[in-house]
């Protein structure tokens, strides 16, 4: 039987039960990523044209390449001091900084979606080796299922994203709005990211499938793991006492010219960023050992065995708030200075303020794209984990469990990574700008603005709780026919 | 509060004060049967039981017909089915697969509300308990041991045994110091950090057991508890299951196949067709 076959065989009416639920979870994870990326994708497409003379990306880098006339008349406007236009190549770079970093939640909201599409197959997928299915077959079978899931999502993404641009639209960015064609990144960029998402896709399933062993007795029943070890915590210390001397030390670099200085700066904080996610396991197992010692209820227990049995997939769920809470720590200064031009005459602003205002802004946007698709990766894994845990809360139901303790331990689950993960990149943040604006670290709107970040990382957590809850309340633990 | 095995016996079972020591878990050649001549007051009772697993579906919610409706021509999966269970009595439930043993366990226990018919514990209807009500009721006055998986795979074996504890209110200090009683009365000490993964399907039965009598639970509800072990094993653990049951002076329903398993209990009823025979 084909690899095709078999999956005609599962995808006829009625034959999904869990495995339709999670697939929709899966759908609706590549949705909202690929309409954010292209969203994001969009504001970098806007800034190129603005900051190219003919609106096009080869005249941007090239002069000669523009059309007959319009460079000129651009040459004009760059040497204009009060235009903000003299700083358009530079919101080029940071948009295009905006879109990278917003790979890293990208990445691991598509993983987790691939692994969902591909891990709770377990069962049905042993059910098929020892049908006689080979490993091929059922690999080939359960990454054909991502990919297309990606790629029906990447679809409903692509609707996202043209749903969304009037809300960009109203966006103020170097004094003026963003217009559709600005917005607008074109047909072959929409046929790229769709199937870049759905390679994504295939490739993680792939890797999560290697890991997955399927053998006809199903997957290996779980053990301890070794938890991570503690030299990764000092590696991340080191380095991070490395990049606050250097940033407390930048006359040490004067004489290298300001776009080394910049990349200097840039690399100070980028590099213990990348670094927190090399400890983020070890202290998330860390705090769940010490709530483990002695923990307060059965919610609390469970809850911290759960993290403890894999502190990796624990903190895969909040990963990307890593990323949202140190955006949050880097452009709460920023929107300092971005609050105090907005009440100025809008054709008398500095061009120099605007650009901080517009980072502020920019900054704030990229914390909300970032907090979304955190939020939704752990939502979907949230869910995710309900289907896989179903059988184990249907005995607890059976034995007098109520549902609210089961909700609460899944809550807690994600709340513990959730607080260690705000803690260590919100200090990591706070500590690496310390260096460089010190005095403005205190100023009331600095800290509303970071706190204001790091309550909207909860609230959207929270609400991927509440879906979860909700998909835990449609499972059906209890008017089951018995197995007589 | 919770089910101290040593302070459950000295209370209940005289006979018990010292704890049963796995030595002495040996197959009865003549099981104590129950063998109260008057008759026994009952914990556990269910009259003319009815379910039907179509009643509550499609065709009823569409509006043909009532929600609970019973439709001639089909089998029930209990059959105006009446029991009753004793203080401290073990009934095994016999029947083929189908027969609808599993369902009278689970409607005993409060898990599912049966279509029509009562089930009272200690005079107390639990058909017309809130789900919530159920819910406190099992976890208070019922114990469960299932054929597999009901441990939870992360929790070590003592955590496992006082889960139910703690759910009920006891802080951990005072749930684990009852659940190292427990392991160390059956016998079980060496496995306390060892988690299901890393046992046995006897030793996790065994888990099972001591987590289903830490709360000293009126009932104990047994679902096949020894269909996944080889017969030797099961023989130890059905044993274990219904000595430290009587010493707790719980009472036992176990629903099996096996008529080994059965002979550990005072009574045995049979199930066909939904019928108890």
């Amino acid at each position: 039987m084909s690899t095709f076959a078999l999956w005609r065989l599962f995808h006829r009416p009625g034959t999904r039960g869990n495995a339709g639920h999670t697939s929709v979870l899966a759908i609706i994870a590549f949705a909202a990523a690929t309409a954010i990326f292209l969203t994001v994708l969009g504001g970098v497409h806007g800034f190129i044209w603005r900051a190219s003379a003919d609106h096009t990306i080869g005249c941007l880098f090239e002069p000669a390449q523009c059309a007959p006339g319009t460079y000129a008349l651009w040459a004009k406007r760059l040497a204009d001091a009060n235009d903000p236009a003299m700083y358009a190549s530079m919101y080029v770079m940071l948009a295009a900084f905006a879109c990278i970093l917003l790979v890293v939640p990208f990445v691991a909201l598509a993983g987790s979606a691939a692994r969902l599409a591909a891990s709770r197959r377990d069962q049905r997928l042993a059910a098929l080796r020892l049908a006689g299915a080979t490993q091929s077959q059922v690999v080939k079978l359960t990454a054909l299922e991502a990919a297309g899931q990606a790629l029906i999502g990447a679809l409903i993404g692509i609707v996202g994203y043209l749903a969304l641009m009037p809300l960009i639209m109203l966006l103020n960015f170097q004094n003026q709005h963003f217009t559709f064609e600005q917005l607008w990144v074109g047909p072959w960029a929409l046929i790229v990211v769709l199937l870049a998402v759905t390679i994504l896709a295939l490739v993680s399933a792939l890797l999560t499938l290697r890991r997955v062993a399927i053998t006809p007795l199903g997957v290996t029943s779980r053990q301890a793991q070794p938890l991570p070890a503690g030299s990764r915590a000092l590696l991340f210390v080191g380095v991070l006492l490395v990049a606050i001397a250097g940033l407390s030390n930048l006359q040490l670099f004067a004489g290298l010219g300001t776009a080394v200085i910049y990349g200097i700066i840039f690399a100070f904080i980028a590099l213990p960023f990348a670094l927190v996610n090399l400890i983020g396991a070890w202290t998330v197992s860390t705090r769940a050992k010490s709530r483990a010692r002695r923990p307060k209820d059965a919610a609390t227990m469970i809850a911290m065995r759960r993290i403890l049995d894999n502190p990796k997939r624990a903190w895969r769920n909040v990963s990307g708030i890593a990323l949202a809470v140190f955006i949050a720590g880097i452009t709460s200064v920023c929107g300092m200075f971005g609050d105090s031009v907005a009440g100025a005459d809008a054709n008398g602003i500095d061009p120099n303020m605007l650009m901080l205002r517009d980072i502020g802004t920019g900054g704030l946007l990229t914390l909300v794209f970032a907090a979304v698709l955190a939020a939704v990766s752990s939502g979907v894994m949230q869910a995710g984990s309900v289907y896989d845990q179903v059988n184990e809360y249907r005995m607890l139901v059976l034995e007098g469990t109520d549902t609210a303790t089961l909700n609460k331990a899944r809550f807690i689950e994600v709340l513990t990574p959730l607080n260690v993960v705000v803690v260590v990149a919100g200090a990591c943040s706070m500590l690496l700008m310390f260096p460089l604006m010190a005095q403005d670290m205190t100023h009331p709107i600095t800290l509303l603005s970071f706190f204001g970040g790091v309550a909207l990382c909860y609230a959207l957590v929270a609400v991927g709780a509440l879906a979860s809850n909700r998909v835990a309340a449609s499972l059906n633990l209890m008017d089951y026919r018995a197995d007589d | 509060m919770f089910g101290n095995p040593q302070s459950s016996q000295t209370s209940r079972s005289p006979q018990a004060a010292q704890p049963a020591q796995p030595t002495q878990l040996v197959q009865p050649a003549q099981p104590a049967h129950y063998t109260g001549t008057a008759a026994p007051r009952p914990i556990l009772a269910a009259t003319d039981l009815v379910m039907d697993y179509t009643a509550n579906m499609p065709r009823a919610q569409a509006g043909h017909a009532p929600v609970g409706t019973i439709y001639p021509g089909h089998t029930l999966a209990l059959n105006h089915v009446n029991f009753q269970l004793a203080e401290g009595e073990t009934v095994a439930v016999m029947g083929p697969s189908g027969s609808g043993k599993s369902t009278l366990l689970h409607a005993l226990a409060g898990i599912i509300r049966p279509t029509s018919g009562t089930v009272t514990f200690r005079g107390t209807d639990v058909t017309h308990m809130s789900d919530a009500d159920r819910t406190k009721l099992r976890r208070s006055a019922f114990g469960f041991v299932f054929q597999s998986g009901q441990l939870l795979p992360e929790l070590p074996a003592i955590e496992n045994i006082a889960l139910p504890m703690m759910l009920s209110g006891a802080d951990y200090r005072q749930a684990t110091d009852v659940a190292v009683l427990w392991l160390e009365r059956l016998g079980l000490r060496a496995l306390a950090a060892q988690r299901p993964g890393e046992m046995s399907g006897g030793q996790m039965q065994r888990i099972a057991i001591a987590r289903a009598l830490a709360m000293r639970p009126a009932v104990v509800f047994a679902d096949e508890p020894t269909g996944a072990l080889d017969q030797t094993t099961g023989r130890e653990v059905m044993s274990m299951l219904i000595d430290v049951a009587r010493g707790n002076g719980a009472a036992v329903v176990v629903v099996t196949h096996d008529p080994n398993v059965a002979a550990f209990c005072s009574r045995t009823v049979t199930m066909q067709d939904g019928v108890l025979q």
